[in-house]
């Protein structure tokens, strides 16, 4: 949902109405979308509540030219990217899996954490090679992409595909596993 | 008109693996949003994806806390975030800093994606001063860069910086020149001014010859400076502090982080007014991580010669540091 001229002219002259209103209507997907980075609710909440702060105080200064949502989008992206060199983020994410994992069968109720591994460990190995090594370095190894193509010596494009191919062969995998599963046949 | 995307797998993977671009995530969003067969393929790829990491699926964000969290800051007077001087906390500024001259390259990149042209000037061992279209000079050094892109002059004036450079900017009330150095922004009021940053050290130092500056970040910090005055700005702790006051301060904090021992001994030479030789010029490339609170420069040179397995004594005008090889 993109502003026209007249609701962010409206935002930077000062109309908190419109500003509330944009707020709501991005706020949970960039939230979301901090998540995935900083894999931290309560971080990715407060970075987001910081953006819209902090472009409220320099609206006036801020020359946008692309739209205020692909600013607000790259302005939580540099802000995420910045809060995870303030962190130790492998010892401290590591740290965190290890507190889920003693929960995660709250996830899937009727269903035994121990199974469940298993089908998890047998979809590993159906993965092509190449693709297992660079799922696993994603997972384990809370590498990113362009990480993983470096060391791997690889373009970013054939580490998204292969994250892809992941993707559709778990999906195949544990399809009986995931009672609110809906196939998509794309 | 529906998105179509092809290979939607990669791009769901990507945005719940945190690789996603901010593009990418406006594309993901949007193509979610236009059908409910969309929103349920990526609902289910979230859930699949969060079973295999082991993931928590959280949903407890309270929407109309947020707006109140957000309205309590903006709705108050003081909503800007006034730069202090901590007394536990400073830095001792470098009086001088030191041109090199080398050789120059000049590079032109197009970013295909965003259909954008951008120009990017870009020095390794040389000096290279240029004039911008609105007439603002910059005199960039070396092993930096300033990336200006097609709208500059005018929709708006945005350079973004990476290393130092020199600004001699021809102001325009109605649109701001800004340095956007890696996150943190310079904005001119009518000024000459210069950045400077390297990649590894964690400071950038700005100084301010005519006019004044605005200096803030993305998450509040505020100062603004003026003629023959000094800040800087340190990245890792995202704070802003006037040099004035630092130097005021009897406190000194330095750190390194990575840094080569010939960087370091620099640093340490022109806060301490002292001379740092190296006995064997192979340890130059010895690299320290370190942080130093209000210690002599005795007590520095101890730490980093025994951190490095090296050696120091005093002589009749400052220091030698001995060794064969550092150890790591």
């Amino acid at each position: 949902m993109e502003l026209d001229k007249t609701e962010i002219e409206k935002i930077k002259s000062g109309d908190v109405k419109s500003f509330e209103t944009f707020f709501n209507n991005h706020y949970m997907a960039l939230v979301n979308y901090a998540n995935t980075i900083l894999n931290d609710r309560d971080d990715a909440e407060d970075i987001v509540q910081q953006v819209y702060i902090s472009f409220w105080e320099k609206r006036l200064a801020t020359d946008i030219h692309t739209s205020l949502r692909a600013f607000f989008y790259k302005s939580v992206h540099n802000a995420c990217l910045n809060k995870i060199k303030q962190r130790k983020v492998r010892t401290e994410y590591a740290t965190h899996i290890i507190h889920l994992n003693a929960n995660s069968n709250e996830q899937i109720k009727h269903i035994e954490e121990k199974e469940l591994q298993q089908k998890i460990d047998i979809a590993m190995t159906v993965l092509p090679e190449q693709c297992r090594k660079i799922f696993s370095m994603s997972r384990f190894e809370q590498l990113k992409y362009q990480e993983i193509a470096d060391q791997l010596g690889l373009s970013i494009k054939t580490v998204e595909n292969q994250m892809g191919k992941a993707l559709k062969i778990f999906r195949e995998q544990l399809k009986e596993y995931l009672p609110l599963l809906i196939l998509f046949l794309s | 008109m529906q998105n179509k995307i092809e290979n939607i797998d990669d791009l769901i993977i990507k945005f719940l693996s945190g690789n996603a671009l901010p593009e990418e995530a406006m594309l993901i969003e949007d193509w979610k949003n236009e059908d409910k067969e969309h929103l349920a393929y990526f609902l289910n790829s979230e859930k699949i994806f969060n079973t295999v990491h082991h993931i928590k699926a959280i949903n407890t964000t309270d929407k109309e806390q947020a707006w109140k969290n957000v309205l309590e800051v903006i709705d108050n007077k003081n909503n800007v975030r006034k730069i202090s001087v901590f007394n536990n906390i400073g830095l001792k500024l470098a009086a001088s800093f030191i041109l090199l001259i080398s050789i120059s390259v000049l590079v032109y990149y197009y970013v295909g994606n965003n259909k954008n042209t951008i120009t990017v000037f870009s020095t390794t061992n040389q000096v290279l001063t240029k004039k911008l279209n609105d007439n603002t000079e910059v005199t960039i050094l070396n092993h930096s860069s300033l990336i200006v892109n097609e709208d500059f002059g005018k929709k708006n004036r945005t350079v973004k910086l990476t290393g130092s450079a020199n600004f001699n900017v021809v102001h325009k009330d109605e649109l701001p020149f800004i340095v956007n150095a890696d996150g943190f922004f310079i904005k001119d009021i009518g000024t000459k001014f210069s950045v400077r940053s390297s990649l590894n050290n964690d400071s950038i130092f700005v100084s301010v010859e005519e006019g004044t500056v605005l200096l803030f970040d993305s998450l509040g910090s505020e100062l603004e400076i003026g003629a023959m005055q000094k800040a800087i700005y340190i990245k890792s702790q995202k704070k802003i502090i006037n040099s004035q006051e630092i130097i005021k301060s009897a406190n000194i904090l330095i750190q390194f982080n990575y840094d080569v021992l010939e960087d370091v001994i620099s640093e340490l030479e022109k806060i301490y007014h002292t001379t740092i030789e190296l006995e064997n010029p192979l340890l130059n490339k010895c690299k320290i991580t370190s942080t130093f609170t209000n210690e002599s420069i005795d007590t520095v040179l101890t730490i980093i010669t025994e951190t490095l397995g090296l050696s120091y004594e005093k002589t009749s005008s400052g220091y030698l540091i001995k060794g064969q090889k550092c150890q790591s």
